[in-house]
């Protein structure tokens, strides 16, 4: 992860150029921006959470997402999810874990400028378990953002809840972060993010760490190194999109 | 080769319109070969003016700009309406006011307000031959000039002020300075040297349009 991080600041050095929606500037937050309408992504992210809880459970986890824009306002996406997971026990594997899909909406206008500095998307999903034919996760956020000048703060509060058979699990995922312009579309900052177990069993967990976002064609990125508070050792994490 | 079109100046009248004068005259315009006569902007800076509310509009039709050259004052907006048949995605990567549209359909209109002064150009995403500039001025005391370069710009407040001459095909605009009277009519002749232009740009994302395919009619 160390490895690409340095890769995208390297391409960041040497590209720079257009910007457009649909990109979140944190590693972990959702954004507030979306597809400009009519308009689609291939949205990826990769993120690690490195030695967790007691027994040191080491997860890497890939979503992948065609987002598609309905409206000025609206974007839906229909993500697929994998998963490898070592506890440690002699039984690591990679294996598919979810499907589904989330809506994205954000009431102001797309344009930042005619918004003002004020923007907020709400997001709701609805994923199937792949291996569990019963359970179903269903996952939601509310993020706001403020920007000022090169500075552009983000909260995002969310929660997901899965519902299988004879239990489940939920989780509250709050988070923030500060990114601030550095030139053209290349921005520095530092975000926060945790995951905190309301209901069932697992880990909560709280990482603060430096992030990184660029902007380039049709590209958009942002990478963040999160340092574990507690429950884990780090949790670094790589969003990107791509628009078709 | 040149062609100079070159009108008679108006003469000074003494006429009252408010607590303001006027600024007429005309733009003589030096057009080089082959350069498609186009629209010419006139207008008087050096005061400000609240932008109205009703927004100015550019319409899409048969993959094109009409009008291709406004004026907006400061705070204005500008809609563009499609009145094709297909989509088009207007977008600016001018830094002034970089925006993008998205793409919508026949009926359907889309607009931006401009609060920065300067110079935008306008282009669709998905038709590389579209182009419009829109210049976004601290008031609303501007004119187009007619076929003969001949303009009037009314309700001018007293002073002396800055007259400019603009046109898309120009590398610069020219300008003049201009005593406005209460009452009066202050006469200026502007001169603009256009050239061959064909406002070739990249798409939204930095990129060459791609080529569109075109199948003869043999083909079907």
């Amino acid at each position: 992860m160390h490895r690409v991080l340095a890769l995208t600041v390297l391409a960041v050095l040497v590209t720079g150029g257009a910007a457009h929606g649909g990109r979140t500037h944190f590693g972990w937050l959702y954004g507030t921006e979306l597809v400009p309408e009519n308009g689609t992504e291939v949205e990826t992210w990769i993120l690690e959470e490195n030695k967790k809880g007691d027994n040191k459970r080491d997860e890497t986890a890939f979503w992948w997402s065609p987002v598609f824009s309905l409206t000025q306002h609206l974007e839906i996406a229909i993500p697929i999810e994998a998963a490898f997971e070592d506890e440690h026990d002699g039984d690591a594997r990679v294996h598919f874990t979810r499907w589904g899909a989330e809506a994205r909406y954000r009431p102001q206008s797309p344009d930042p400028i005619d918004a003002g500095p004020f923007a907020t998307v709400v997001r709701g999903g609805a994923k199937r378990i792949i291996e569990d034919r019963a359970g179903v996760r269903f996952e939601a956020d509310l993020v706001a953002s403020y920007t000022s000048g090169r500075v552009f703060a983000e909260v995002d509060l969310g929660g997901i809840t899965e519902r299988v058979p004879g239990g489940g699990e939920t989780e509250f995922r709050p988070s923030a972060g500060v990114s601030v312009l550095v030139v053209r579309d290349f921005r520095l900052g530092v975000e926060s993010y945790g995951e905190l177990i309301v209901e069932g069993g697992g880990t909560s967990w709280l990482v603060v760490g430096p992030t990184m976002s660029v902007t380039s064609g049709r590209f958009w990125g942002a990478a963040t190194l999160g340092i574990g508070l507690f429950g884990l050792r780090d949790a670094p994490r790589l969003t990107f999109g791509v628009a078709l | 080769m040149k062609l100079l079109a070159i009108v008679a100046v108006l003469g000074t009248a003494s006429i009252a319109w408010g607590d303001g004068g006027s600024v007429r005259g005309t733009v003589e315009v030096s057009r080089a070969k082959d350069v498609p006569a186009g629209p010419v902007l006139v207008y008087v800076v050096g005061f400000t003016e609240k932008a109205p509310a009703q927004p100015v509009v550019i319409k899409q039709v048969g993959k094109q700009f009409i009008p291709d050259l406004v004026a907006v004052a400061a705070g204005g907006s500008v809609t563009f309406p499609n009145g094709d048949p297909f989509l088009h995605n207007v977008f600016s990567q001018t830094s002034e006011r970089a925006f993008d549209l998205g793409s919508y359909r026949q009926g359907e209109t889309r607009g931006r307000t401009f609060p920065k002064l300067g110079v935008i150009d306008v282009y669709c995403n998905l038709h590389p031959e579209m182009s419009a500039t829109i210049v976004v001025l601290p008031n609303t005391r501007f004119a187009t000039a007619d076929a003969n370069g001949a303009f009037e710009i009314k309700d001018v407040p007293p002073g002396t002020w800055t007259v400019f001459a603009f046109s898309r095909h120009a590398a610069q605009p020219s300008k003049a300075s201009v005593t406005v009277t209460r009452g009066a009519a202050a006469e200026v002749v502007l001169h603009l040297d256009e050239v061959q232009r064909d406002f070739a740009h990249r798409n939204k994302y930095g990129e060459t349009y791609r080529p569109t395919a075109t199948y003869p009619p043999s083909s079907f």
